[in-house]
């Protein structure tokens, strides 16, 4: 290969350029010429030299009001988990809003009503009235903090929290949550940007909230809000009273989870009802279901039908049918693995549950708590430990409880439908899709509390 | 290194993160090397950061962090590479090589790397920002021939002339400075 022909697919290759035969090209290369990776190597070098440089840096140089340049590590009391120390470490550098233009003098926001207030730098101080300016962040770590910007939006902070002002209507909300209210005529079009998401404000009331891994979620109060997702051209738009999860990473997983009409029907605001039609609807001939962990409830008079119930195209025709729902034994965690038979480029899955307890006011079993996991290949990853650790790729996490903000068990609705998409159109593609299923009310008491699953469908093309 | 991990004390969380953030920017660059495309290497980075913590308890402290990380980093960017779905990327084969070579070469890199901020201040004005809006900014290329008015092609070559531009200055540097 001469000298040109290897810069030049070099350059193409540290550009994200090269094509499969191109990367091909350049790997035979480099595995049989020393000189060329020592070529490789200087360019190389120099790309990671430029590209991890800048991209590290702190966003902001410290104001007066913050204690010092507040590096991440000072919130990782914070995290409760192993994940949530990784998590918060990386979003320490990679999770803070681009860099702002420099601090402008002008305050765009001003301190409203402080509440128990714990700041994380402990030099911090803040009091009610004080000016907030471009650019500048607020790292809460316990109690609520008010904020009034320019525009008359109002939004208050719920600790732990970190939040950058970054217009005077508008912010960018890396940990935590908040509760945001822009009623005046000047404060439409309030925005909230995550690191998956762009919340903007048309109607009036909502609440944006971003988890340390990523997950960024959005509640509508009152009126209507916008979603923008990157790269994607048409926003998801949310009414009152709905919301939807985001989950990070390219595809941007969305999970939106709807109540439904209680009726054999399975009728849902958006949601479409179990269907016969979707790719892996067993009369089709190619997907299968199996239990691989955990053991679906097996004693009479209540047994849990067969897992290929959930592939026949039907919800249940009652609230409290266990013949015709599938379920995990009391206090059991399990794994479903559904085999589509070949790969599939997925656009959709929806998964259906009912259950109203007959005697009892109880809707525990009516509750989705899983996560969902990928695999491409033809032969799946073991089952035992954590999925992710085995080869399985994450693909979305639903807690509907969580999602429909449960206080009281009859709070929850008792038939259910959740449905993930991807924000481009597609998930992924996957052959083989897992379902790791956990118990819905207690993990030390031993009740009847697993769900009801109605149907699972699942949408692509081969 | 992946067999059974040892959870950490609790008292290891501060230590851990201070050393990590301390070093992530090496880490980073480390991966980069081998994996050009920046949101596949954060995720690197990230698989990396749970496997040391995982294994934060082996840690000697007497030996220098970032190379115990960057040892990890390399196993997971074997890893990735092994699994590569996203785009085009090395062969597993060309990395393990290309690590073998950085490992006996890397006194002569690092030489050369010395004068690099050197360099990179003797741009030219518009070399320089469309430097920084590809490496600071993280524009794509498409803003960036935007943002210049120029085509993406025009960018792309000018991105290669301008790594070749420091090479050249660094190389030179490394000379004179044997003088």
């Amino acid at each position: 290969m001469s000298r040109d022909e290897l810069d030049s697919l070099i350059a193409r290759h540290l550009d994200g350029r090269a094509t499969e035969a191109e990367a091909a090209a350049l790997s035979r290369e480099l595995e049989a010429s020393e000189d060329s990776r020592r070529v490789y190597l200087q360019v190389a070098r120099l790309h990671a030299a430029l590209g991890a440089e800048e991209s590290v840096e702190p966003p902001l140089p410290a104001l007066s009001e913050r204690a010092s340049r507040s590096p991440g590590w000072r919130w990782w009391p914070l995290a409760a988990s192993f994940a949530g120390i990784v998590a918060l470490a990386l979003l320490a550098r990679f999770a803070l809003p681009p860099r702002s233009a420099p601090l402008e003098t002008t305050p765009v926001a001003r301190f409203g009503g402080l509440q128990d207030v714990r700041w994380v730098a402990p030099a911090t101080r803040f009091g009610p009235g004080d000016p907030l300016r471009s650019g500048q962040r607020v790292e809460l770590s316990a109690g609520s903090a008010g904020i009034t910007f320019a525009s008359g939006a109002e939004v208050t902070l719920v600790g732990p929290c970190i939040f950058e002002v970054t217009s005077d209507n508008g912010g960018f909300l890396t940990l935590g949550q908040l509760k945001a209210v822009a009623a005046t005529p000047a404060s439409k079009g309030f925005t909230v940007r995550t690191r998956t998401a762009r919340v903007v404000d048309i109607g009036t009331e909502f609440v944006a909230a971003a988890a340390p891994d990523g997950q960024s979620r959005v509640d509508v109060t009152s009126g209507e809000v916008h979603v923008h997702l990157d790269g994607a051209s048409t926003p998801h738009r949310l009414r009152t009273g709905e919301a939807l999860a985001i989950e990070a990473g390219r595809a941007q997983v969305l999970v939106r989870i709807e109540p439904g009409d209680g009726t054999a029907a399975f009728r849902f605001p958006t949601i479409p009802p179990p269907t016969d039609q979707d790719i892996a609807d067993r009369s089709r001939g190619f997907a299968t279901l199996q239990v691989v962990r955990g053991g679906l409830f097996t004693t009479a008079p209540v047994p849990s039908g067969p897992p290929d119930l959930l592939l026949d195209g039907r919800g249940q025709t009652a609230p409290d049918s266990p013949a015709e729902s599938v379920f995990f034994g009391p206090n059991d965690s399990g794994a479903l693995l559904l085999d589509l038979g070949r790969a599939i480029t997925i656009s959709q899955i929806t998964t259906y549950s009912w259950h109203q307890n007959k005697s009892v006011e109880n809707r525990v079993r009516a509750v989705q708590k899983y996560t969902l996991f990928g695999y491409a290949g033809d032969r799946p990853p073991v089952f035992e430990g954590p999925p992710a650790e085995s080869g399985w790729v994450p693909i979305a996490r639903v807690d509907s409880d969580d999602f429909f903000r449960v206080m009281q068990p009859i709070d929850r609705p008792a038939q259910q439908a959740c449905s993930i998409t991807g924000a481009h159109g597609v998930i992924g593609r996957y052959r083989y899709l897992l379902w790791a299923v956990e118990p819905t009310q207690s993990v030390t008491k031993p009740v009847l509390d697993n769900t009801f699953y109605a149907e699972f469908d699942v949408y692509g093309q081969p | 290194m992946n067999g059974t991990p040892m959870p950490p004390a609790n008292d290891d969380h501060e230590r851990f993160m201070r050393l990590f953030l301390e070093h992530e920017p090496a880490i980073l660059r480390s991966v980069l090397v081998f994996v050009p495309h920046r949101a596949d290497a954060r995720d690197i980075v990230q698989e990396t950061a749970v496997a040391l913590w995982r294994h934060f308890a082996e840690y000697d402290p007497a030996r220098p962090f970032v190379n115990w990380a960057c040892g990890f980093a390399r196993i997971e960017v074997r890893r990735f590479l092994r699994r590569r779905q996203r785009r085009a990327a090395l062969s597993e084969t060309a990395a393990a090589a290309l690590i073998e070579s950085e490992e006996a070469q890397s006194a002569w890199h690092e030489e050369r790397e010395r004068h690099l901020a050197d360099c990179r201040a003797r741009l030219a004005p518009e070399q320089r920002r469309i430097l920084d809006g590809y490496y600071v900014d993280e524009l794509d290329v498409n803003a960036l021939a935007q943002r210049h008015d120029r085509s993406p092609e025009a960018i792309y070559k000018m991105l290669q002339r301008i790594r070749h531009a420091l090479l050249d200055c660094m190389e030179r540097k490394t000379a004179e400075a044997r003088l």
